[in-house]
Parts: structure tokens; C-alpha cells; sequence
């Protein structure tokens, strides 16, 4: 069990973590999401005693991280991909963590056979790859056979295979009744392996439920075509529909269900040509709900939409984005307030 | 603590830092020791010009480790700090042994045996070319007497002190390029100036407790209590003789590992608790 409680973290001016509070139980894999500069590593290396929190506290089942005996052997943590020394050799890089976990030679041998990097277990970490680094924090993480697991963004640099491995390994450690926290700025890079989901931006806690929860958030997507796209805009404006402008000079309509708008047009005189329900996806919410949905000022109709799939930026420049939501004392599943209709990033 | 000192000798040893240095050191000061041991050879008694008579030359000869090769026990106290910033792994350190005093106080006990090993390569770089040279021409070498042993042991502590200094000097600066810049101006530049330039004003100066005053403080300055603990030292044999009062070697000794746990504790108040990231 982990709970953050009223993390707060300063760095001069900026307010990396603000006020976060959320727990992790064991026996499920908690996604921890948040656009890049969120405040997620800084959560994780603030929970881990690296940095010092303003204010607020974590704890691994109620005891902080440095007053853990052995601390290494109950939490696992396997943060950004650089910290080894690249002079220093896979083996001897465990090895030299080992006797403070209290574990011996035969279990990092063990470690490293378990990620796949046994046949490098004596060549240099400088000469390795991004994911065979990713694979030697994990296998750091696991040396003291830990209660509980954090993990920093564990899929970076990893291969489909790599990705699926550590799905499958997470998902084994949880059903052991672990507490397992994985990082991410993409929901669907870890859609597959989370139970629950923390979603945070500009610091702040946005969102906590099960991914179940989740994905009852996600609004209906309808695709429309009017014969007279200027009286659809009208209309969409009228109703307070959020909407984007599609490709084919139609329009997205979000949070309205095909019937509904069918009945609108059919009341206003419209007439339709095309009415679609689209699948829509997870990451729409996500988008939705850490205020990248729409990034920057509203797109006027004929506009391009950004392309879909770019990065978001770093949100660490309040003003850019969405209004962050009122109050992060809110109930977890609440909403953030919706910003006007606008188009944008899908 | 065990634990924290078997991390840090595992991490000493898994990188190619100690061999290089001790690479370095040997041949350095091998280098140096066989000129001055031949200069010594051929030119003869540097004060009388006869063929060399007594032990005492080799004193000097072996006294080219502690005073030339100081340095280098430095460097492997200094990079067990540096290494761990510049390489960022602090984070896996500090993951293991959240306590950051624990950390501290292991790389500075950790110094002293790891400073010995490489005080000990140090001193036989200085000990073989010497016993060479002299072996062959049937000068005397000293090393039969326990006299000389005295001196050869003293020099190792003096040394292995040097790395403790090392760690401490390390937490304060933990920039690895940084460090090593100041580590070779001060010992190289700014102590020995500063020593002649007090000598100077102190000569000059004519109330007596002014002289004192300036002796008394310089005798704890690094450089004068590593030559304390030496006993010997190839510039004061050759009549450089900056610090004409020294500690008595067990109070330098002191000194010395205090300058090194002074800084050590500067450095964890100032630098070494900020935010690893």
C-alpha cells in the first residue's frame, strides 16, 4: 500500500507537485499518467527520499521510504534509464547495490536472466541500448524480491516484445498480491496492464479510479455531414456541442450520441447526409482530462486539426493550456470543467 | 554501515578507475625516483660531493611518494564522490542507503584501506627504482634497518590519510573536473606559496610571537602535516625548508584526517542533501 498524501513540491517559483494526494493498493497495477512535466518523476523520486517534498508525505505501508529497514528490498524502484556508471558492467552494477538489500551474487545472476540480459552480464552498460538499460533498472528493481514496484515510464526504448514482457511480468507480480506503480504520459502504452489509474497535470491530482471507471467516462463520438455545414456549426453552437472539423468538411461532435443530434437537426430543419457513430478511444479522455484535448487557442472551423500522435509539450507553463481544474479536493471521479468548443489534437 | 562499506569497496573495484590510477602513479613516481636515485648515484653526496655513505639519501629518495604522489590517494577519495555525481549514480546509491550520512561515512572509512592499497603502489614505485639503482652500486639502501621501515610506514599513513582528505574535498566541490582542477592548484600552487610568502613576512616581521603566530598556523595546513607524518621530505633535504616548526607525527595525523572529515561535513551541510534528480 502506498499513500501520497498532500505532496507538495517547489522548485523556486514552479510548483512541480501540488497538493497531490492518492494511494496504490497491492494486488493491482496503478498507472500513474500525466502529460510529460507533469510532476510524475518528481512524485516518484519525492516518494523515494531523493528529493525533499515541501510539504506532505509518502509512505509505503505507513512507514516513508527512509525509515524502511532495508529499504531497496521492499520497494523496487526503477527510475530514468542513465543512472549507471557506463564504465561499470551489468553484473557488477547489482552487484555493488547487493549487500544492501541483503541478497548475494546467485540472485543478481538471477535478476539479470529474469530480464533477458544474462548473456550481458559482463559487457559494459556503456555499450548498451536504451532498452537493455530499461531492462537493467527493471532488473535493479526486482534484486530484493520487493513487496512493492515503482516503475518510471518502464516501456521507454522498449521493443513490442520488450513492452509485452513487461506486461506480462507486472501482471504476474500484481496477482501475487504486489503493490505495483507504473508511470506513463501515454494511457494507451499502459492501458493493457493497469487496474487503476492516477491521472495528474500541472501537478495536481486530475483523476484516481479504476480503469473500469475510467473508461464509463468516455464521451460518445458522432461524425456528421449536413447538406448546409454553416447551419450545422450554428446549430452545434446553439446546443453547446463540443466540435471539431472533420476532413470531409463535416463535423466531431463530442459528448452527444447520435440520436440526440439526429433529433436537434431533424427539429432545427437540417438536413443530414451523414450520421456516424465513432469507437471512441481511451486516450480521448485522457487527452480530455489532463487539458490537452484542445491544446491552445480554439481552432476556427477550416482549420487543420493537429496532426494526432504528436507529443504533447511540457505543461510546465501554466497559461498555455486548459484552465486546470478548481479544486483538487474534488471527488476523484470528478470532471475537470469543460473548456468552450474547440477543435484540436485528437 | 557493514553493508554500506562492501557496497562502496564493490564499486571501487568494478571500474577501471583504481588500475589506471595506480598505472599513473607507478609510473610517475617511478619515473621521478630513478632520476633523483641516479642523479644521487653518479653526482654523489648532494652536500659533500663524496661517493653517498649513509641511509639518509634514501630517506629522501623513498619521501618522493608521499611528496609527489600525495595526489593520487586524492583522486581515488575524490572520484568515490565525483564518479557518483557524474555518472548520476547516486540515485541507485541513495535508493540503497537512504540515509545519507551512512553514504558519507562509509566512503570516508572506505578511503582509509583503499588509500592504503594504493599508498603501498605508491611507495614501491619509490622503494624498487631506488633499491635498484643503489643495489647495483653497492650504496646502501636502508632497507635492512628497522629505522627505515619507521620512515616507509609513517609515509604510507601519510598518504593514505590523503584520500580521506580526498572524500571530504570531493562532497564539498562534487564536480569531478572542478575538483581535480583545485585539488592540483592548491596542493601545488596555492599551499606553497602561501607557505613562502608567510615565511618571508614572518623572517621579516620583527615582534617574535608574529613569527610564532605564522609557524604555528601554517604547521596545520594539509601539506605540512602530510610532511609531519612523513618525517622526511625531499624539499626540506634539500634545504626548501618552508615549515621550519612541524607537528609531532600522531597530532598530524589527527590533522590531516581532520581536514578530510572538516570538509567531508561542510559538504553534507551545504551540498550533499540537496535533491538527487
Amino acid at each position: 500500500m502506498i499513500e501520497v498524501r498532500a505532496l507538495t513540491k517547489q522548485f523556486g517559483p514552479l510548483v512541480a507537485v501540488n497538493n497531490l494526494s492518492f494511494t496504490a493498493t497491492p494486488g493491482r497495477v496503478t498507472g500513474f499518467l500525466g502529460p510529460n512535466g507533469s510532476g510524475k518523476t518528481t512524485t516518484l523520486r519525492a516518494a523515494l527520499g531523493l528529493i525533499t517534498a515541501t510539504s506532505g508525505v509518502v509512505t509505503f505501508n505507513g512507514r516513508r521510504y527512509d525509515q524502511l529497514t532495508r529499504p531497496a528490498s521492499q520497494v523496487g524502484a526503477a527510475l530514468e534509464a542513465s543512472s549507471f556508471h557506463p564504465g561499470r558492467s551489468a553484473i557488477n552494477h547489482l552487484r555493488a547495490m547487493a549487500p544492501g538489500l541483503g541478497v548475494d551474487a546467485r540472485r543478481c545472476h538471477e535478476v539479470l536472466e529474469l530480464v533477458g540480459l544474462h548473456d550481458a552480464a559482463k559487457k559494459r552498460v556503456g555499450k548498451f541500448s536504451l532498452g537493455m538499460r530499461g531492462r537493467l533498472g527493471v532488473a535493479a528493481a526486482l534484486l530484493g524480491n520487493p513487496q512493492t514496484l515503482l516503475l518510471d515510464e518502464p516501456t521507454n526504448g522498449l521493443d513490442p516484445e520488450g513492452i509485452a514482457w513487461i506486461r506480462q511480468l507486472l501482471r504476474a507480480m500484481a496477482a501475487e498480491g504486489r503493490t505495483i506503480v507504473i508511470s506513463s504520459h501515454l494511457l494507451s502504452e499502459v492501458e493493457q496492464t493497469v487496474d487503476d489509474v492516477v491521472i495528474i497535470a500541472q501537478g495536481r491530482l486530475i483523476h484516481q479510479s479504476s480503469l473500469d471507471e475510467l473508461k464509463a467516462l468516455e464521451r460518445p463520438r458522432t461524425h456528421v455531414v449536413a447538406a448546409d455545414p454553416p447551419a450545422l456549426a450554428r446549430l452545434a453552437q446553439a446546443q453547446g456541442w463540443e466540435v471539431q472539423p472533420a476532413a470531409d468538411g463535416g463535423l466531431t461532435v463530442f459528448g452527444a450520441d447520435a440520436s440526440v443530434i439526429g433529433q436537434a437537426a431533424f427539429a432545427a430543419g437540417l438536413e443530414l447526409h451523414q450520421l456516424a457513430s465513432q469507437q471512441a478511444g481511451l486516450e480521448e479522455t485522457f487527452l480530455r482530462l489532463t487539458g490537452q484535448f484542445g491544446l491552445g487557442a480554439p481552432i476556427a472551423p477550416g482549420d487543420q486539426p493537429e496532426p494526432p500522435g504528436d507529443d504533447p509539450p511540457p505543461m510546465s507553463h501554466p497559461g498555455d493550456a486548459a484552465p486546470p481544474p478548481a479544486s483538487s479536493a474534488a471527488p476523484p471521479v470528478a470532471l475537470p470543467p469543460q473548456a468552450g468548443p474547440e477543435g484540436g489534437a485528437q | 554501515m557493514i553493508a554500506a562499506l562492501q557496497c562502496e569497496y564493490r564499486k571501487f573495484f568494478s571500474t577501471r578507475m583504481w588500475w589506471v590510477l595506480s598505472l599513473c602513479a607507478a609510473g610517475y613516481i617511478a619515473f621521478l625516483t630513478a632520476i633523483m636515485a641516479l642523479a644521487f648515484h653518479f653526482a654523489g653526496d648532494p652536500q659533500t660531493s663524496l661517493p653517498i655513505a649513509t641511509t639518509k639519501w634514501t630517506h629522501v629518495l623513498y619521501s618522493m611518494a608521499p611528496s609527489n604522489g600525495y595526489v593520487f590517494p586524492a583522486l581515488i577519495g575524490a572520484m568515490a564522490i565525483t564518479q557518483e555525481y557524474r555518472h548520476k549514480t547516486l540515485t541507485p546509491t541513495f535508493l540503497v542507503e537512504p540515509r545519507r550520512h551512512v553514504v558519507l561515512i562509509a566512503k570516508l572509512i572506505s578511503a582509509v584501506p583503499m588509500g592504503l592499497a594504493m599508498s603501498a603502489i605508491c611507495m614501491a614505485s619509490a622503494i624498487l627504482p631506488t633499491a635498484l639503482i643503489f643495489g647495483l652500486g653497492g650504496e646502501p639502501t636502508g632497507l635492512g634497518t628497522a629505522d627505515t621501515w619507521g620512515v616507509i610506514v609513517r609515509m604510507l599513513l601519510a598518504l593514505a590519510l590523503w584520500a580521506v582528505l580526498g572524500v571530504g574535498f570531493g562532497t564539498l566541490l562534487h564536480n569531478q573536473v572542478l575538483m581535480i582542477v583545485l585539488l592540483l592548484v592548491l596542493t601545488q600552487l596555492i599551499e606553497p606559496v602561501a607557505q613562502a610568502v608567510a615565511i618571508v613576512v614572518a623572517n621579516a616581521g620583527d615582534p617574535a610571537w608574529w613569527k610564532d603566530l605564522i609557524q604555528d598556523v601554517l604547521m596545520y595546513f594539509p601539506g605540512a602535516a602530510s610532511n609531519a607524518i612523513s618525517g622526511t621530505s625531499f624539499y626540506d633535504m634539500m634545504g626548501m625548508d618552508f615549515t621550519p616548526s612541524a607537528l609531532p607525527w600522531g597530532a598530524a595525523i589527527g590533522v590531516l584526517a581532520g581536514w578530510g572529515i572538516l570538509f567531508g561535513a561542510l559538504g553534507y551541510l551545504f551540498t550533499f542533501r540537496r535533491d538527487v534528480s
